[in-house]
């Protein structure tokens, strides 16, 4: 059972706010979320100095906040406890990941527009910063969430997404489906025929899955499947895989098995966040592997 | 005003060709045969004079420019231009990654890590920089140079070459040619004769290395032969049987091109060498060479900066000036080749990815491979065997057969080094000469065909011309003092690659916060209008409804 005591919701005044709004609507029904902290903070210096002698009596933290308030009498029809809260700081992702830490938040949800129109930097900078869970919400998203895609590398990270996708699935009667990506590994080149170490290669990872389901029973029954990445990155085929099967959720742990992220691929939740991909993207906090 | 015509747009004489920079190079290495063949012995003495004095004088200057090609490296890799994607964000890998490091280890080192992995460290070890010969401090110090010769500094080279290669012909479209680096200072003008100029630099650096590369290589190839096979003659006829052979199946894979040629040779070449490499470790002191792998390499990074550095100020000796100045020299000689075979292979490839693939993946595997064989050679020595040490100081090419004599299986494991030699020959020869193809058509990254079969054959037929008429020795002296000019073009490549990718980062920078502050303060303004509507309709309500309540009592 998943059960959100905080939540905070990122608004930046643009349309996807409204989608922003009504989705946190559709998960407050759908899961117990206790308080649900509405954040705006205004970058005052992405104003200029024209606009700001403009509006030199405007109390924009004022509008803001009474803007947002119509927002969520409009779309924001629910029981649930919530605060708007807007600040004016220099850097968002500090304020954010100081509200998060002051307010025990355990989900963020943010959006995110597609590459042509924004570049994606202050998303990058929560995914490094923020402790709790982050759900990304695409401009342009597939609204029908039956499927959800969980892919996993064993590590420590994944398999605690997986059994939070597993909770979720099972509350809200979702289908679940866990994805591996695997390479060959080098220890095979060059004495295995290519046929060879890719049959070698998915023996190993079959063994690896049913390692998995006996350790966690609960996703004995969970269809799982896995592709080589062959030339390819692991994103790139994770977002193939995505495409292919028209999921509507993609739940991922934020620390995997790469043991040097920044040499080749950055992080794989990091280019998941950059690639325009349009369905919601969870990104799961595990206090285990901070610790 | 005067078109610019691209130099890989340029026809000479009907043919695809730069003519100026194909036509000059071709009369260059004409004229520089006749001469050597002519006056081989002054040519020698004359050669060898310029690389003492560039040692002597300007040895310092190599030293400082190979740390600061691997400290700028880094600082690429490890900062923002790290992101930057070679051929553009959604640029994609054109070959895999274990693909892309079999071809840019085959091109860049195989050959010579075969012979020197034994000869080099038994070498220093007899004659070490510093310390008493023969001595167990002497043993590390030996690992610790020949891993300063054949590791980071000399990757670094390569790296910076490809990279800036790769950067200006796949980022902004220019022809993979080493003019094209030199856009950010000499804008259009890359396409007229100093760009002339600077290619047909780089053709003789690559076709006169390779060419001496590959006939000195064959004097090695047929005295290994001829000592595992005694009926083999090492004379000048199987010498030359081989050039042909090399030559032939060289120019069979240049003509297939990148992908079906050249990637395929060079992934079995890997694969053959790995296979040694795991017979080397398994046949020998597996445990040993494990332990002094682990060793070295922490020895390596240990003394890093004191020999990167070390200039050999207070001796009065002139070791250094036959080992790490020579291989510098080598290094930033070859660096016009191997740096543009890297930058063919490499398109798609993230600068941060690009320089730590470069760097660590085939240094690390050098570092072993020169632990198996060299280490083991060491061990050898000091435990009273002298067969090895023997046969190094009196014939380099023989030291792989004899140190695998001391193995089981040794003609086995014979006749897989001597087929090791001939593929990295092979994959020497037909890498090099697409590169020179590339530069002599004007920087084509699909060079013609008849291109690709004539500088084949032209670099087999100098090699057999040297081979028979000599001179060999010299041309090699002289193409080491090309390194020269070649170190202070390096240390402008620097500068124009740092300009040409701070330009791309501002540009990219700039343009996204300019975006996003404009689409913010848009937002405000129409989150403002809004409100004030809204305020407006509201206070427009109010009105009408205290009409209606004052209406009655009027």
């Amino acid at each position: 059972m998943i059960a959100i005591n905080s939540m905070m919701v990122c608004l930046d005044l643009s349309e996807v706010d409204e989608k922003l709004v009504a989705f946190t609507r559709t998960i407050c029904k759908l899961l117990e979320v206790k308080k649900v902290y509405f954040v705006h903070n205004i970058k005052i210096y992405d104003l200029s100095d024209d606009f700001r002698e403009l509006f030199e009596n405007v109390d924009l933290e004022q509008e803001i906040e009474a803007n947002i308030e119509d927002l969520l009498q409009e779309q924001f029809n629910c029981p649930t406890e919530y605060e708007i809260l807007v600040s004016e700081e220099p850097n968002t992702e500090i304020i954010l990941a100081d509200i998060v830490k002051r307010y025990k938040v355990e989900l963020t949800l943010i959006g995110k527009k597609s590459s042509e129109k924004g570049t994606g930097s202050l998303g990058i900078k929560l995914l490094r910063i923020l402790p709790c869970s982050m759900l990304v919400f695409p401009e342009e998203t597939r609204h029908d969430i039956q499927h959800v895609l969980v892919p996993i590398d064993f590590s420590e990270a994944s398999v605690h997404a997986m059994r939070l996708s597993k909770s979720l699935a099972d509350q809200l009667g979702l289908q679940l489906e866990l994805l591996h990506v695997y390479r060959l590994p080098t220890q095979y080149f060059p004495l295995l025929s290519e046929e060879r170490a890719v049959r070698t290669a998915e023996e190993h990872v079959k063994g690896k899955f049913r390692t998995l389901q006996k350790k966690h029973k609960e996703i004995a029954d969970v269809p799982y499947h896995f592709v080589r990445a062959a030339g390819k990155s692991i994103p790139e085929r994770i977002v193939k895989h995505l495409d292919k099967k028209k999921h509507g959720l993609l739940v991922l742990g934020l620390k995997g098995n790469d043991p040097l992220p920044s040499l080749s691929l950055g992080s794989v939740p990091t280019i998941l966040y950059n690639t325009d991909i349009n369905v919601p993207l969870w990104l799961v906090y595990s206090e285990d592997v901070i610790r | 005003m005067t078109k610019v015509v691209r130099s890989d747009s340029k026809k000479s004489f009907g043919l695809a060709v730069n003519g100026p920079v194909f036509w000059t190079s071709t009369a260059f290495l004409v004229i520089s045969i006749v001469l050597v063949l002519l006056f081989q012995e002054g040519a020698e003495e004359v050669f060898s004079q310029m690389q003492r004095f560039v040692a002597e004088k300007v040895g310092w200057l190599f030293i400082l420019s190979v740390n600061i090609f691997l400290i700028f490296c880094l600082y690429l890799a490890f900062t923002d231009f790290g992101k930057i994607r070679l051929g553009g964000k959604d640029a994609e890998p054109e070959f895999s990654t274990t693909s892309w490091f079999a071809m840019l280890f085959s091109a860049g080192m195989g050959i010579g890590l075969l012979f020197w992995s034994i000869a080099e460290p038994v070498s220093h070890f007899q004659t070490p920089p510093l310390g008493e010969p023969g001595s167990v401090e002497a043993a590390e110090t030996a690992m610790n140079v020949t891993f300063l010769h054949w590791g980071l500094h000399a990757w670094g080279i390569y790296a910076l070459v490809g990279l800036a290669l790769a950067y200006f012909t796949y980022s902004r479209n220019l022809p993979l040619t080493i003019r094209s680096v030199f856009y950010p200072f000499l804008g259009e003008r890359i396409h007229g004769w100093i760009g002339d100029v600077i290619d047909i630099l780089a053709v003789l650096a690559t076709i006169f290395g390779l060419a001496t590369s590959l006939g000195l290589g064959v004097k090695q190839v047929a005295a290994g032969l001829s000592h595992v096979f005694p009926a083999v003659a090492n004379d000048v006829t199987t010498q030359v049987l081989l050039i042909a052979g090399i030559t032939a199946v060289a120019t069979v894979s240049v003509v297939m091109g990148i992908d079906k040629g050249v990637r395929f040779l060079s992934e079995w070449n890997m694969r053959i060498a790995l296979l040694l490499l795991l017979a080397v470790i398994v046949l020998g002191s597996t445990v040993f060479i494990l332990g002094a792998f682990v060793q070295n390499t922490g020895s390596y990074l240990g003394s890093f900066m004191r020999w990167s550095y070390w200039n050999e100020a207070y001796s009065n000796r002139d070791w250094q000036g036959g080992w790490t100045i020579f291989y510098w020299g080598w290094w930033i000689a070859w660096s016009p080749f191997v740096g543009t075979f890297i930058a063919r292979v490499s398109k798609g490839r993230t600068v941060r990815e690009f320089i730590l693939g470069v760097l660590i993946v085939p240094s690390l595997l050098t570092f072993l491979w020169i632990t198996a064989f060299g280490s083991t050679a060491i061990r050898e020595i000091l435990s009273g065997n002298e067969t090895i040490a023997t046969a190094v100081s009196e014939d380099v090419s023989t030291a792989l057969f004899i140190f695998f004599e001391q193995f089981p299986f040794s003609t086995i494991l014979s006749i897989i080094g001597i087929i090791l030699v001939a593929g990295f020959f092979i994959t020497s020869s037909d890498s090099g000469s697409l590169v020179i193809d590339s530069i002599t058509s004007g920087g084509k990254i699909d060079s013609p065909v008849g291109l690709r079969i004539f500088w084949a054959l032209t670099e087999g037929a100098i090699a057999a011309v040297l081979l028979i008429g000599g001179g060999l020795q010299a041309l090699q002296t002289a193409s080491i003092v090309t390194g020269l000019p070649f170190a202070i073009i390096l240390l402008l490549m620097c500068f124009s690659l740092y300009r040409g990718l701070k330009e791309e980062l501002d540009e990219e920078n700039k343009a996204g916060k300019t975006r996003e502050r404009k689409a913010y303060q848009q937002l405000v303004t129409e989150m403002l209008a809004k409100r004030a509507q809204k305020q407006e309709a509201k206070a427009a309500e109010g009105k009408a409804q205290d009409s209606k309540t004052t209406k009655p009592n009027q």
